[in-house]
């Protein structure tokens, strides 16, 4: 039996115990009214104090990701030249922290090799890709891509998000510079070079997230946001544009695949008056939208995905989602007034 | 007996206080909702508009009001789209019985006005927000948000620029629509100079001075109504971009944008 399943179960049969006359009235469950979020098969309830850190020792500037590692433990990036990562337990208690020189930290993604973890940052004022060891060793620096002929300058990088093959080759998104998509061997060596800025099929404005999709393990492929587009854009491994994914109003930032569903964090709602606008996506299987934590419940009009906005003034800008093996959502923000992740617990 | 059950109550209170302190989850009631949602095809009426707003959410009501005042769940519910005729304010503001209420958000309705001949620029506005060209800010389309819509024309200078009419008329006052929204660096204008038929007398100047913000808002389309009261063949109108910053912003020291919209001639 799942975790989970377990719990709501155990939860039953507790709320059964409590709602026995005699205790009933001890207990005041009408009086809390839990948020909750989501759609259909993907409803969550929100712990804001996860995480929460004392700001003078550990602070946090803009957490732009975070992600699980295979001891379970929940890595968060932030571009806060202090402590650029903390590593959490799922509980949400402080384990280390380890990082000072990552001023541009914004992309995170975890690899394996030979069952040991490691990690690849991409830093936009570094205008690199840094990989280290899941303790902070440096593995290697890369940096931009000038044998390609599409940069004139370093500056002209400025990478996003990475994503990672089982036999070790990477991608590199370069959302808030060239737009272009870089395919690496495991060593940091170009293979490959697609995209660009624009707005063709095969190209982006604000390739901001990027993700290995090998849910159909016949037919692997990428997933790369268009963020400023509203679009999610499937290529095949060799950059061949396949397909286009509108998700109309929302910014989505990265796609995180988790079983058989894609998880976003939306940065904001395209045509809201307040900025910090944003909430999460959920696709299932089938890459239809299902549930908006946050949001309106999506909603299909002759195949077409009716504008999704903001309804609750819950997330600020969500930047970055992490689920773990308990189905629930750790949110890192950006520009939410130096704020710890949200952890939403699937209900 | 009555030992017994004062120590029950005793580990019952304990056992309640112990349950709504252990509850870590965010309660409805300390999340306000999202204001509602305005669609129109124009500000600008020329005979009637039809009004659509949107909650988003089910349970939501909403509630509106045409008088200036901020709308309560008294009076008027929003039931159906509204026909709007006459020009004015109206406000909207969403409520449900278990979330905070929204805040309020509003819309102003101008009444059609004298369509210029012609428009002369001896400003240049910024190549990136040019809107739909030089006749944008006299077109009788307002614009919507966010700063992105083509009816905006943005400024990172000032605005200097004349417009002309086919005949002497009339001109009572003159709406300038301009757009506040710090959080993309684009700021109201410090002063809206206004020169009737080209005159170079300083009596015929019409001068309104700004009030400076002085710390972060909500996102807002505003309006400000200058009065001519002339017989006129000619307008020039000087409107003046903050500069720089202000200091309580992230971007402080950096160039203001200035954003315009629709010029009205009333």
């Amino acid at each position: 039996m799942s975790r989970r399943k377990f719990l709501k179960q155990s939860s039953c049969l507790t709320f059964g115990i409590l709602t026995y006359p005699a205790f009933s009235s001890a207990f005041s469950f009408d009086s809390m009214k839990d948020v909750v979020v989501g759609h259909k098969s993907h409803k969550y309830k929100v712990n804001m104090d996860w995480g929460n850190l004392n700001p003078l020792k550990t602070p946090v500037k803009d957490c732009h990701e975070i992600v699980q590692d295979s001891k379970g433990r929940i890595v968060l990036l932030t571009n806060h030249t202090k402590n650029n990562i903390i590593i959490y337990d799922k509980s949400g208690k402080l384990l280390e922290t380890w990082g000072t020189n990552y001023p541009g930290a914004h992309g995170l993604t975890l690899l394996k090799e030979n069952g040991e973890d490691f990690l690849l940052i991409t830093d936009y004022e570094r205008h690199q890709i840094i990989k280290t060891t899941i303790d902070g060793k440096v593995i290697f620096e890369l940096n931009y891509p000038s044998d390609t002929g599409k940069y004139n300058n370093k500056e002209e990088f400025k990478p996003t998000e990475t994503t990672v093959l089982e036999n070790g080759d990477f991608y590199v998104a370069d959302g808030y510079g060239n737009q272009y998509i870089t395919h690496y061997n495991h060593k940091g060596e170009l293979l490959n070079i697609f995209g660009g800025r624009g707005t063709e099929n095969g190209q982006f404005l604000n390739a901001h997230g990027i993700c290995y999709d090998n849910r159909d393990k016949n037919n692997p492929c990428l997933l790369i946001t268009a963020r400023e587009m509203n679009i999610l854009k499937r290529f095949s491994l060799d950059g061949t544009y396949l397909s286009s994914i509108k998700v109309p109003g929302a910014l989505i930032c990265r796609p995180v695949i988790h079983n058989n569903d894609i998880y976003f964090a939306v940065l904001k709602s395209k045509n809201s008056p307040n900025s910090d606008s944003g909430f999460l996506l959920i696709m299932n299987k089938n890459n239809e939208v299902v549930s908006c934590p946050g949001a309106t419940a999506p909603s299909y009009n002759n195949d077409q995905l009716e504008e999704l906005y903001q309804t609750i003034r819950l997330f600020k800008h969500p930047h970055d989602v992490c689920i773990d093996e308990d189905d629930n959502v750790y949110v890192a923000q950006w520009n939410s007034g130096q704020t710890y992740p949200i952890k939403l617990v699937r209900v | 007996m009555k030992k017994n059950c004062m120590l029950l109550l005793v580990i019952l209170i304990c056992l309640s206080c112990k349950k709504s302190n252990q509850n870590m989850f965010l309660q409805q009631e300390d999340i306000s909702l999202v204001q509602p949602r305005i669609e129109v095809p124009n500000t600008i009426i020329d005979s009637f508009v039809s009004l659509h707003v949107k909650s988003g959410m089910e349970g939501i009501e909403i509630y509106f009001t045409s008088d200036g005042s901020e709308p309560t769940t008294t009076f008027f519910k929003y039931e159906k789209p509204l026909t709007i005729s006459e020009p004015g304010t109206y406000k909207f503001k969403s409520f449900h019985p278990e979330w905070k209420s929204s805040e309020t958000t509003s819309i102003t309705f101008f009444k059609k006005g004298h369509q210029p001949k012609n428009i002369l620029w001896n400003s240049k506005q910024n190549e990136k927000y040019s809107g739909q060209g030089p006749l944008t800010l006299i077109n009788q389309k307002k614009a919507a948000l966010p700063y992105s819509n083509l009816e905006w024309v943005g400024f990172d200078s000032i605005v200097n620029a004349e417009v002309f009419f086919n005949e002497k008329t009339f001109i009572k006052s003159v709406d300038i629509g301009f757009l506040s929204d710090v959080q993309s660096w684009i700021f109201p204008p410090a002063s809206i100079t206004i020169i009737p038929n080209g005159s170079s007398k300083l009596e015929d100047k019409i001068s309104v001075q700004l009030t400076e913000l002085e710390g972060p808002r909500l996102t807002e389309m505003k309006n400000l109504n200058i009065i001519i009261n002339k017989e006129i063949n000619s307008l020039r109108l000087e409107i003046a971009n903050i500069g720089s910053i202000p200091d309580w912003h992230d971007g402080a020291g950096s160039k203001a944008w200035l954003f315009m919209d629709e010029w009205i001639f009333n």
